[in-house]
């Protein structure tokens, strides 16, 4: 996994939760990299697991109050250091759409030791479908950044269902693409 | 209190150790992407190299074969050349031969024989001809030669030339020229009656019957009145090209395959000569609803509709006071011409040889205008125009005027870039003398004294007896005079070319090429002033292809041209010292 996400993750703990509390789920998680995180750098995604788990123990909240926040402050921080990917995105749905075709194909070429999950799409009437698929169990945070992406395009697009498999690898999200 | 601040330092010195690991974590894979980059670039420029090396070589490579096609194409077309030369004599045997054969008395059979074998011979010479015309055009070799033609004359010549063919074979042959067609254009003249003669000679060949018409028009340039599209419809009622051959026939190579009733390499010649002038053929046909040649060249109109007489034309001369001039010539008909049309505008000339005479005149005398050949022994003109400019400000300051027999259009601009005040291309004409005359700068420019010599008519009495000389150009420079001037210029004309001619066969013979030019160049500057067009295009041809193969065979034609050219001159003589000493 890219370093990003996990040193994002820990900068959005220390926020949320303050850099005491912070510390305590970096180093109750047991985390082999010790929750040092160059954004370039790459890990295991595992962290991203016992990080989360170890933060929903410590805080007592529901795994996705605190995966949601975190997504919106991931897709504030992708704005701001990628905004060349933003480039004529004109809706949320837009943006889905491009992920697979040219966001990560151009990902690649920054990084080619990234491992990207696929992100297909077809539309369906107003109805666009997305479906994400990973060798790594991440779809409950694939869906809050399909989340924060609407968001982040003022929610004019509404996310109307998501289908997440048990291994969570994979995932269906339907977004109505016309407001109705 | 101290508990809580020993906690606040252990978290600060956790949150600091985590921050500089991942710092060193980042400096780490820095330093790898960096190395990463390095290879890569490296490789790049390898790559780049090895490249480059390529291209050197696939361009060194090219450039040597191309050498080497470029030699084999010239050996080509000398060999092709000289071929040719080889071939034609023994054609010349034949046809002349078979025309001696022909004058005797032979059986039917015979007859007919022998007539295949004479018309066979000559169309084998049009072959062989046209495939030199093909091989000089391909080689670049043939550069036009611009001139101003008398446009309705040329198309009358080059129609008339198939009157008796077209009759024979009871097929119309008409000629229409528009009235926008100006008198005179700038035209290669001898290649651009080639064509004509092409497609009026291909439209009557394959006529049986109906008409040939030729059809001359000319559109002036929208922008540029002085320019404007010759355009030229020659169009037939005969048997037409069927569209398998359409394609092919302005392809010389395509041509030479076609057995059936072809037309040889005529249009591909033409449409080649075409190219050369920037103009373009084109050809619509239907099997057995006859064809259509299109031509159409850019041409430069001289003069409008203005019909001139091609015999004497009266020149407007205005009297001249008294001018000092100093002529430098070395051919000395020229310097017989120039003195003679210097009289005829009531002027005398001091004549030097060359360049080094001139000087020397200059040191001991002022002139009003000072007239220097191009090209002449010991000092040429061009030396002789540096010497003077380079001299004192009272030689320097001289009003020079070059002469010159070479027609090539950029002489011109060249001289006057020189230094030249004027340019005069030979042969003069009396009018453009006169006009350089009157425009020579001098300190009393007022023109009186001199009388007009006003034309006494004397022409009734010259056609007394019949005259062999064609007096046509020598009365156009000299009107009335041009009898009494012919018998003063014929004896040294006579002299001198008799011995330039010998002096030009050695050279010929030795495939020097510098003197041919030069003599060549001398011969035809004293032809042309005596009117003696066809000699001097023939030697002109000579001078400009002095390398060229085909010398030889233009050398025969010199000769024969001057056998006849020289009896006519004497006879001529004769005549007028007869008629003098009555």
């Amino acid at each position: 996994m890219k370093g990003i996400i996990l040193s994002e993750f820990v900068e959005f703990l220390e926020e949320s939760l303050g850099p005491d509390q912070a510390q305590t789920i970096i180093e109750k998680s047991g985390v082999q990299s010790q929750g040092a995180y160059s954004r370039v750098g790459q890990y295991d995604y595992q962290e991203l697991i016992q990080l989360l788990t170890q933060a929903v123990a410590e805080t007592n909240m529901e795994a996705g109050d605190l995966v949601q926040p975190f997504a919106d402050h991931l897709f504030t921080v992708f704005h701001r250091d990628y905004n060349v990917f933003f480039e004529g995105a004109e809706s949320a749905a837009h943006m889905l759409t491009q992920i697979d075709d040219h966001i990560h194909v151009e990902v690649k070429k920054l990084y080619p030791d990234a491992e990207l999950p696929k992100f297909e799409y077809s539309q369906e009437g107003d109805k666009l479908v997305l479906n994400y698929q990973s060798p790594r169990p991440l779809a409950a945070v694939a869906q809050a950044l399909v989340g924060a992406c609407l968001k982040f395009f003022g929610d004019k697009e509404s996310l109307v269902s998501s289908q997440i498999a048990e291994d969570q690898c994979s995932a269906e999200f339907v977004i109505q693409t016309s407001p109705g | 209190m101290s508990s809580e601040l020993e906690k606040q330092l252990k978290l600060a010195l956790s949150r600091a150790k985590r921050l500089k690991n991942a710092r060193d974590e980042a400096e780490r894979l820095l330093e790898q992407k960096s190395r990463e980059l390095y290879a890569a670039n490296t490789e790049l420029e390898k790559a780049r190299d090895s490249l480059e090396d390529d291209i050197q070589q696939a361009t060194y490579e090219l450039s040597v074969s191309n050498q080497r096609l470029q030699k084999a194409l010239n050996e080509r077309s000398t060999f092709i050349g000289q071929m040719s030369h080889e071939v034609r004599t023994p054609l010349n045997a034949i046809i002349g031969l078979s025309e001696i054969l022909l004058s005797t008395k032979m059986d039917d059979v015979q007859l007919d024989y022998m007539n295949t074998i004479n018309s066979a011979a000559s169309s084998l010479v049009v072959l062989l001809n046209d495939m030199l015309d093909i091989t000089k055009i391909e080689a670049g070799k043939l550069k036009l030669n611009l001139e101003e033609v008398n446009s309705h004359k040329i198309h009358k010549s080059a129609v008339s030339m198939f009157e008796l063919e077209a009759s024979e074979k009871g097929v119309r042959l008409d000629l229409e020229i528009s009235e926008d067609v100006p008198d005179v254009l700038m035209l290669d003249k001898g290649r651009y009656k080639q064509i004509i003669n092409n497609l009026v000679s291909n439209a009557v060949k394959n006529t049986e019957s109906g008409s040939v018409m030729v059809k001359v028009a000319y559109t002036p340039d929208a922008h540029a009145k002085h320019i404007g599209n010759l355009n030229v419809q020659v169009i037939d009622t005969g048997i037409g090209i069927p569209k398998s051959q359409m394609q092919n026939i302005f392809n010389a190579y395509e041509q030479l395959g076609i057995t059936s009733k072809g037309v040889g390499l005529g249009l591909a010649i033409c449409s080649q000569l075409c190219e050369l002038m920037q103009g373009s053929i084109s050809c619509e046909s239907e099997v057995g609803n006859g064809s259509v040649f299109e031509l159409n060249i850019p041409a430069e109109c001289v003069a409008m509709n203005t019909v001139q007489d091609e015999g004497f034309r009266e020149t407007r001369q205005k009297s001249l006071n008294r001018i000092d001039i100093l002529v430098a010539e070395d051919n000395v008909t020229n310097q017989k011409v120039l003195t003679a049309q210097l009289a005829q505008l009531g002027q005398e000339a001091t004549i030097v040889n060359n360049g080094a005479e001139a000087i020397a005149c200059l040191r001991d005398n002022s002139y009003d205008v000072v007239f220097l050949d191009i090209l002449m022994p010991v000092m040429d003109g061009e030396e002789t125009l540096k010497t003077i400019r380079n001299s004192s400000s009272r030689i320097a300051e001289h009003y020079c005027v070059a002469l010159t027999a070479s027609s090539y259009q950029d002489q011109r601009e060249r001289l006057l870039n020189l230094g030249f005040d004027e340019f005069l291309s030979k042969p003069l004409s009396i009018a453009d003398l006169s006009k350089t005359l009157e425009n020579i700068p001098r300190p009393d420019s007022v023109n009186e004294g001199v009388s007009e010599k006003s034309p006494s008519h004397t022409e009734a009495a010259l056609n007394a007896v019949e005259s062999s000389f064609d007096y046509n150009y020598l009365r156009s420079q000299f009107g009335d005079a041009c009898e009494a001037i012919f018998v003063d210029i014929a004896p040294t004309f006579l002299e001198h070319t008799g011995g330039d001619l010998s002096r030009l066969k050695a050279a010929v013979a030795d495939g020097q090429v510098d003197s041919i030019t030069k003599i060549s160049h001398s011969m035809k500057g004293g032809s042309a002033s005596m009117g003696l067009h066809q000699l001097a295009d023939r030697l002109e041809k000579v001078e400009r292809n002095s390398d060229s193969v085909e010398v030889h065979d233009w050398y025969e034609e010199i000769e024969t041209l001057w056998a006849t050219a020289a009896v006519q001159i004497e006879n001529e003589l004769t005549r007028l010292r007869a008629a003098s000493s009555r």
